[in-house]
């Protein structure tokens, strides 16, 4: 046999010669071989800390070695010519006894557990062959406790992997979950009851072996797991795009888990994407087409159908040319490019005010410069100095604040690999790399949850962030002027560069958040400053708005707003209707009343109400984004497809409702050529067709999944899993005999438990199984090497890397806010939870959405005689706001944070703004 | 006017800092003096909660938060670690607790004896506290006194080759010590 | 290199020679008085790395049970050229294995002697942080060993600039809050960082990366105690107070029914039979069968090894370990079983709960030997028992307590299986036990 080669060695396990990446464990070896061994306290993402034993093998000195010495395969990095053992005696009759041992306290309440049907422990006590109980004493008790609405707590389940806190807290960075006790009474828990405060609490669920910490919301409607049809899914939460597995039954989505994709989530989503999903459930929601004619007082449901040739009849009646369509970055590529075709491109408008608007056309400006590279979730966590700036990571894109935290620690890491420790000994690195980190700068108005791991925090305004962005960039150049600096910035720029001096792989984050476009321009020179530093391609990372902001910013590159619209129907002589895709205008823009004032119609397509549907005279109720398929594009310009889950749909798909609506403005006579185009899509491929169409990045838009046609061995891939069980009884009530499985044109996947749960491409796997893996853990035989992609390639496709020089327009020059006397600036206070129209419908994450205060520096208050807790009362245009006041000292002066909150009269939408702000003094009734 | 919108996220997610049992002077300067022994204050937490027993027999929750606070911790975190000793009580105990030696020599010597007798005299069983608060029955690993065995340390007081009559009789100290506060 | 003072043949236990009859402690000055001190100044004048060459030709062996090599275990410790920067030593005197009581015996009459010791341990390994780990309970000890710190700090024997080259040393207490597990010296660490004793994977070895991430050794007290004399008599010297292939004296102890329980210091090699002797042999009325050798986590021996000589590689040799030198004795009026089961409950409960076999299987074996006391046992229990032993055996867990727990059961089964049978057969313990070890699960028999 070949000695090492291209970093490959050579092991002999049970006598078979493997060629195997050197560096690693014997375990990831092992299960990356499909080998089946059992293990608990080992993740893929968490590293080895071997306290299980369960992965135990024998492993001999050489080929004359017939005893050898068991080991834990996960503590064993593999060296060349390794030998080693997995079904010799000694290491298997260890791993039996180590569950039977494990299993003496287990309350053996499958039955009943949430974990039931997919629970690591089961397969492994079944894998380990431990099937006789010996144990005679009595099992202990636990008290559970309320970790909030969101985990549930079932301790007497515990088999004391330590995954938990391990997750919680090395990973996550969460203090508040602990191992407490001690020996065989170690517990899991927090030091009193309470609501877990982490944002990725719920991972807990899917890093818990067993049942002990699951998922809250899913037990409270309880289906066993084999009964939920699931699909692939793109979290519509933010711009990240985390891929998704959405389970639902009879027609309510149960629940959302966390969909392995190598390069974006990894193994982990945030609370916001599996909590945040009752709004496709929600008896709030719009499921019926609203029409009221002209004159009538009064909105009368009817038919989609009906109500789109009301439509039809309208853009008759004004002409093509009166009709205007708002995009929105919440809806799918598909959905935008539809409206785009209906009204045409030079009628077609960004759901986006003019800073958002500004801040989309910058972040593609930036992003396609040659020099310029932006990372995915996962190479972020390879960069070894960060800047964030003008972004709080964890409630705008928390997935992305949880791989800053990984990053943070390469350090560490080079640290430990200096004295010969690998990466994945996960204590040795910790012990001893202690508390030193590599170095992350943090830029925001106030304090952070990242604060703990940033070597320095600096607290600005906005306008201050752009100072320190530019003296930051051009000292790494080497031309610092410190001139027009105050004192402090001075200092704060110079530690920053002594920070970042060393820096091989640095990062510039930053985001649409600040709500500055200049900002935006700001990181992008100081990227590229420590690019040439460095000697690299610079990096650069931005947190957009949305779901679909890159999508909608690439469809609208030459870009107009609400504000352009506004201004154009005013000036409009003829009347006007304008269609308006899951936008809320109220939200969006102070100009929103003037707006509609303005139209003679006012049509809505959305899945939930708003200030703007209850304004419209036509509303199209359309499918969530569970119920349809369409394509988000994330903030590193990835095009991912997302795919429904449910087989009876209670509202058409907003991409078809509006391929109808082409369809019927045909009828009625000449079109353009888009219109007619779109009329002729009847299924989902048909529309991809056409988007790709368009060509530049979209050339390979029907690439980005495989399409409807697209078989295995003749068969679609099954959304059931293939032991759902009762099909025939479901809906006995309904019909007894077997009804015809519901078909699904528009995509691969069947609605039946027909087809094979293996070798499904990448982008179309709805949930993982494999023969003796039930649990999330089969992933392992999903992917090319542990950790690594899936075996069918990354699904999705980076747009940007395709077509890297857009021709685009430049960004639009936003005017600086004048604050007059009396005013102050006030800028968003992002909140993770139940601050938009979608997550507030979740009972678990309303309860966690935070108490609701305006925020301020203790000294600016004090200069306006405000004092903590007082109530005040902000007043911007016709709006005005009363709230409690919290005096926070980590603030920016100068500067008055309001939460973002949905149905807020000031809403993120409306800011930054000079505002007006008083103290109330007398009790409002 | 839209009303503010109320969320019970207060009730889940009640502020810790709100019920600290806050340090007393003494305290807070022997802390002081052990975290100068360390690079991190956390490498403290042993030895503050040691200080705090000292001073209060025990640790109770709202001084677990106290010393959070100190160290710059939550107070998980700390209880993580006061969970995991021996010889921090996370419960109140008497004045006096009578740690009564259970392993091998003792055990040999005549450990089962003591502890009968003891719990009998006492009407409490181990792990228990006298009704007075008097006296808390502890029985602990190895003492190291093994030559001396049985043995107990009654309160920081080393007793050796106890009998029952000797080890009730030094539980009856204790008891009228109470007493007479 | 010069090998030491000739006067000191009249020297033949050196740890002791110091230790009062009426157990008071030896000041400063009586300990001065008798070339107290001296051990260090030479070390001082001496570079480090010949300290370490000293102690390792000394082949000084650990004292607190596995008997390693301390100068060879220094000399893992990367030279301060290649790798400056904080570096610490500890005394490990947490001693809480059962039936051991040899480091307080030492520390608590002649508390200068271990300081010396550690300052030249630190010395050796360029330390200037020494720390004493100190077990909960030893409250004597902790004002003594303080107040023995606060003399030689006053007397310029700690403190800044202890010799030309500048050498400082900070030494500092730190009183434990009590586990078993806390003697191991990586659980040791992370104890003093002020974190759940649990031990810590190795490599990397502590003297590479120990305390704070940096190079750290750990040594046992009484290990710590014969620096002071290696380096002020010499190395043939210590060589030749053994009797043996160790080098040096052993502090040995007995406790059981025996007339005068207690420690001395001996020769190393003395024979068993000799130690059982100073301790007065076995009480009136009752017979030795058996001993464990080195304390609680230790192989039994039986009458067969009284000849045996006392030290690391003959009492290995006869399939036990000599460990920390303290026997307990086993007498025929006192149940095997129970007395394993005592054990074995010590080791279950003060598990860290870390890994598996230690965590869940103790309690397990705990369950089973509870069972056979109270008479509820059955045949195929003593072959499960022994499987067990074998499954938290050396190599299976994550540290050593649960192999050390395992020895005494797996060798009782083996010396005396007819104990064990008796009871399955009778049905009950033959000497009238009921089992002490009625834990209830839910309750802790102490406050957490
Ligand atoms: C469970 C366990 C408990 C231990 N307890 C002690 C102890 O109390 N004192 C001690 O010196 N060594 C103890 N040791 C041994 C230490 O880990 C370590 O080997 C020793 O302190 C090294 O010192 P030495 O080389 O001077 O003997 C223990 C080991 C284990 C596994
Ligand atoms: S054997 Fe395992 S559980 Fe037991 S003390 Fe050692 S590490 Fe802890
Ligand atoms: S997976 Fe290897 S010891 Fe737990």
């Amino acid at each position: 046999m070949n000695a090492t080669i291209d970093n490959l060695v050579t092991i002999y396990i049970d006598g078979s010669a493997y060629q195997v990446k050197a560096g690693g464990h014997l375990l990831e070896t092992c299960l990356g071989l499909a080998k089946d061994l059992p293990y608990f306290c080992w993740h893929p993402a968490l590293g080895s800390v071997g306290s299980c034993r369960q992965c135990a093998v024998q492993l001999y000195q050489d080929a004359e070695d017939q005893r050898g010495r068991m080991v834990m395969a996960c503590m064993t990095p593999v060296a060349e010519g390794m030998r080693v053992s997995l079904s010799a005696t000694m290491a298997s009759q260890f791993r039996k006894q180590c569950i039977e041992v494990t299993m003496a306290n287990h309350p053996h309440d499958c039955p009943v557990c949430e974990e039931g049907g997919e629970c690591h422990l089961q397969d492994m006590t079944l894998q380990s062959g431990h099937t006789q109980r010996r144990h005679k004493g009595h099992k202990k008790t636990y008290h559970n406790q309320d970790l909030g609405p969101c985990v549930g707590h079932e301790m007497n389940r515990c088999i004391s992997c330590y995954r938990c806190v391990r997750f919680y807290q090395d990973y996550a960075g969460g203090d508040d979950l602990v191992v407490l006790g001690s020996r065989e009474n170690v517990y899991f828990g927090r030091h009193q009851d309470g609501c877990l405060t982490s944002h990725f609490s719920g991972n807990l669920a899917e890093v818990c072996p067993t049942g002990v910490f699951y998922d809250k919301v899913v037990s409270d409607s309880y289906t066993r797991k084999w009964d939920l049809q699931s699909a692939p899914s793109i979290c519509s939460h933010c711009s990240l795009g985390c891929n998704v597995s959405v389970g639902e039954r009879q027609g309510q989505v149960k629940r959302v888990t966390n969909r392995y994709h190598s390069q974006v989530n990894g193994y982990f989503i945030c609370d916001k994407g599996r909590y945040g999903f009752a709004h496709s459930n929600s008896d709030q929601g719009l499921y019926q087409a609203q029409v009221q004619p002209l004159g009538d007082t009064k909105k009368v449901t009817c038919d989609t159908l009906h109500g789109l040739d009301y439509v039809a009849q309208i853009m008759n009646e004004l002409g093509a040319e009166n009709v205007f369509g708002l995009g929105s970055p919440r809806a799918s590529v598909e959905e935008n490019f539809a409206l785009q075709s209906v009204v045409g491109k030079a009628n077609f408008y960004a759901g986006h005010n003019a800073i958002q608007d500004a801040i989309q056309t910058q972040v593609l400006h930036q992003l396609t410069q040659p020099d310029i590279y932006t990372p995915s979730l996962k190479q972020i966590e390879q960069a070894d100095a960060i800047v964030i700036i003008g972004e709080d990571l964890l409630h705008t894109a928390p997935r992305m604040a949880l791989s800053v935290r990984q990053a943070s620690r390469n350090l560490g890491f080079a640290k430990a690999a200096a004295i010969g420790i690998p990466k994945w000994q996960d204590e040795p690195v910790r012990i001893h790399t202690q508390n030193q980190l590599s170095p992350i700068i943090s830029v925001t108005s106030a304090a952070t949850d990242l604060d703990d791991i940033s070597s320095q925090c600096v607290h600005l305004a906005p306008n201050d962030m752009c100072d320190f962005a530019r003296a930051l960039a051009s000292a790494v150049e080497g031309q610092f002027d410190g001139s027009g600096l105050s004192a402090k910035l001075h200092e704060q720029v110079q530690q920053s560069l002594a920070l970042l001096a060393g820096a091989k792989r640095p990062l510039v984050i930053s985001g649409a958040s600040s709500q500055s476009p200049e900002l935006i321009d700001l990181a992008a020179q100081l990227a590229l400053a420590l690019g040439r530093q460095s000697g690299s391609e610079a990096w650069l990372s931005y947190a957009l708005e949305a779901a679909n902001s890159m999508g909608l910013g690439l469809l609208n590159k030459d870009p107009k707003h609400v504000g352009d619209l506004a201004l154009r129907v005013q000036q409009q002589s003829t009347p006007s209707a304008l269609i308006v895709l899951q936008t809320d205008l109220f939200a969006l823009s102070t100009q929103a009343a003037a707006l509609c004032e303005n139209l003679r119609h006012l049509v809505v397509l959305d899945q939930l109400p708003s200030a703007t549907s209850d304004q419209a005279d036509v509303v199209i109720a359309c499918a969530s984004s569970f119920e349809t398929e369409g394509t988000y594009v994330n903030n590193e310009g990835r095009a991912q497809r997302y795919f429904s889950v449910h087989d009876k749909q209670s509202r058409p798909d907003a991409w078809r409702s509006l391929t109808n609506l082409a369809a019927m403005v045909i009828q009625a006579g000449p079109c353009s050529d888009a219109v007619t185009q779109l009329a002729s899509c009847t299924k989902f491929d048909d529309l991809c067709h056409l988007v790709s169409q368009q060509g530049g990045e979209f050339a390979h838009w029907c690439d980005v999944a495989p399409s409807a046609d697209f078989r295995i061995a003749g068969m679609k891939i099954p959304r059931q899993t293939h032991r759902a069980s009762g099909r025939t009884s479901l809906y006995a009530n309904e019909n007894v005999s077997e009804s015809k499985q519901p078909e699904d044109a528009d995509s691969a996947l069947g609605f039946t438990m027909e087809g094979t749960p293996i070798n499904k491409p990448s982008a179309l796997i709805p949930q993982v199984w494999s023969p003796g893996w039930n649990s999330n853990e089969a992933i392992n035989k999903f992917q090319q090497e542990i950790n690594g992609p899936l075996k069918g390639g990354e699904a999705g496709l980076r747009l940007l890397d395709i077509s890297p020089n857009l021709p685009l327009a430049a960004a639009a020059l936003i005017p600086s806010i004048t604050i007059g006397a009396g005013q102050i600036l006030a800028h968003t206070q992002n909140h993770l939870f139940a601050s938009d129209r979608a997550s507030a419908l979740s009972a678990a994450l309303k309860q966690r959405s935070t108490v609701i205060s305006a925020r301020m520096h203790p000294d600016t208050a004090a200069a306006m005689g405000l004092v903590d807790g007082a109530e005040v009362c902000v007043a911007l245009a016709q709006a005005q706001w009363l709230l409690p006041l919290t005096v926070d000292a980590s603030m920016a002066v100068d500067l008055l944070l309001l939460p973002s909150q949905y149905q807020a009269p000031i809403s993120a939408g409306h800011l930054p703004a000079a505002v007006n702000l008083s103290a109330v003094t007398q009790e409002v009734n | 006017m839209t009303p503010i919108i109320a969320t019970d996220a207060a009730a889940h997610c009640a502020d810790w800092r709100l019920q600290i049992e806050p340090l007393n002077v003494q305290e807070e300067t022997a802390i002081a003096a052990e975290i100068t022994h360390y690079p991190q204050p956390q490498a403290a937490t042993i030895e503050a909660l040691k200080i705090v027993q000292q001073q209060q027999g025990w640790v109770s929750d709202g001084k677990i938060k106290a010393i959070a606070q100190r160290l710059q911790m939550s107070p998980d975190e700390v209880d993580s670690v006061a969970t995991f000793y021996n010889k921090i009580y996370r419960q109140p105990v008497g004045s006096t607790v009578i740690s009564l030696c259970d392993s091998v020599s003792c055990w040999i010597m005549g450990y089962q004896g003591l502890a009968q007798a003891l719990t009998q005299e006492l009407n409490i069983a181990l792990g228990e506290t006298t009704a007075d608060g008097a006296v808390t029955i502890l029985p602990t690993p190895c003492l190291g006194a093994c030559d001396h065995a049985p043995v107990a340390m009654v309160g920081d007081q080393r007793a050796h080759k106890l009998t029952p009559a000797s080890l009730i009789e030094l539980a009856r100290l204790a008891q009228e010590q109470e007493q007479s506060l | 290199m010069n090998h030491g003072q000739s006067s000191s043949q009249a020297v033949t236990l050196p740890l002791s020679q110091h230790i009062k009859a009426d157990g008071s402690v030896t000041s400063l000055a009586e300990y001065q008085a008798n070339y107290g001190y001296q051990g260090l100044a030479k070390a001082l004048s001496m570079s480090p790395s010949e300290v370490v060459d000293w102690v390792k030709n000394a082949n000084l062996r650990g004292r607190g049970g596995a008997g390693f090599s301390a100068g060879l275990k220094w000399s893992f410790v990367p030279p301060l050229e290649k790798l400056p920067g904080q570096r610490y030593v500890i005394c490990n005197a947490d001693e809480m294995e059962p039936g051991t009581f040899k480091d307080r015996w030492l520390m608590e009459h002649d508390p200068h002697q271990l300081i010396e010791g550690l300052a030249i341990a630190a010395y050796a390994v360029q330390a200037d942080t020494a720390f004493i780990f100190l077990r909960a309970d030893y409250d004597l000890c902790a004002e003594r060993l303080q107040n023995a710190i606060d003399e030689a700090l006053a007397a310029g024997l700690l403190g800044e600039q202890l010799n030309e080259a500048g050498f400082s040393l900070t030494m500092l207490m730190h009183t434990s809050a009590g586990r078993y597990i806390c003697g191991e010296e990586t659980a040791l660490i992370n104890s003093l960082e002020g974190k759940r004793a649990n031990p810590r994977f190795k490599p990397p070895f502590p003297q590479v990366s120990g305390l704070f991430g940096r190079p750290t050794v750990v040594n046992n007290a009484e290990t710590l105690c014969n620096l002071p004399h290696i380096l002020y008599h010499g190395i043939d010297w210590f060589a030749d107070l053994g009797l043996g292939d160790d080098n040096g004296t052993k502090i040995y102890g007995v406790s059981g029914r025996v007339n005068n329980p207690g420690c001395w210091e001996l020769p190393i090699g003395t024979t068993v039979a000799d130690i059982i002797a100073l301790a007065g042999g076995m009480q009136e009325g009752v017979q030795l069968r058996g001993f464990l050798p080195g304390g609680g986590s230790t192989d039994f021996l039986t009458r067969d090894h009284l000849g045996l000589a006392m030290d690391y590689g003959t009492i290995q040799a006869a399939g036990s370990r000599m460990g920390t030198g303290t026997m307990i004795l086993l007498d025929d009026q006192t149940c095997v079983v129970g007395m394993v089961l005592n054990l074995i409950q010590f080791f279950a409960q003060e598990s860290c709960g870390w890994c598996t076999p230690c965590r869940n299987g103790l309690p397990f074996i705990r369950q089973i030997l509870t069972d056979l006391e109270a008479g509820l046992g059955e045949h195929a229990d003593l072959e499960q028992l022994l499987q067990l032993c074998g499954y938290i055996g050396i190599g299976n867990t994550f540290c050593a307590l649960a192999p050390g727990a395992a020895e005494p059961l797996q060798s009782a089964l083996k010396y005396f299986r007819d104990d064990f049978v008796a009871h399955i057969e009778q049905g009950c313990c033959p000497h009238g036990n009921s089992p002490q070890v009625d834990m209830d699960l839910e309750k802790e028999a102490r406050p957490i």
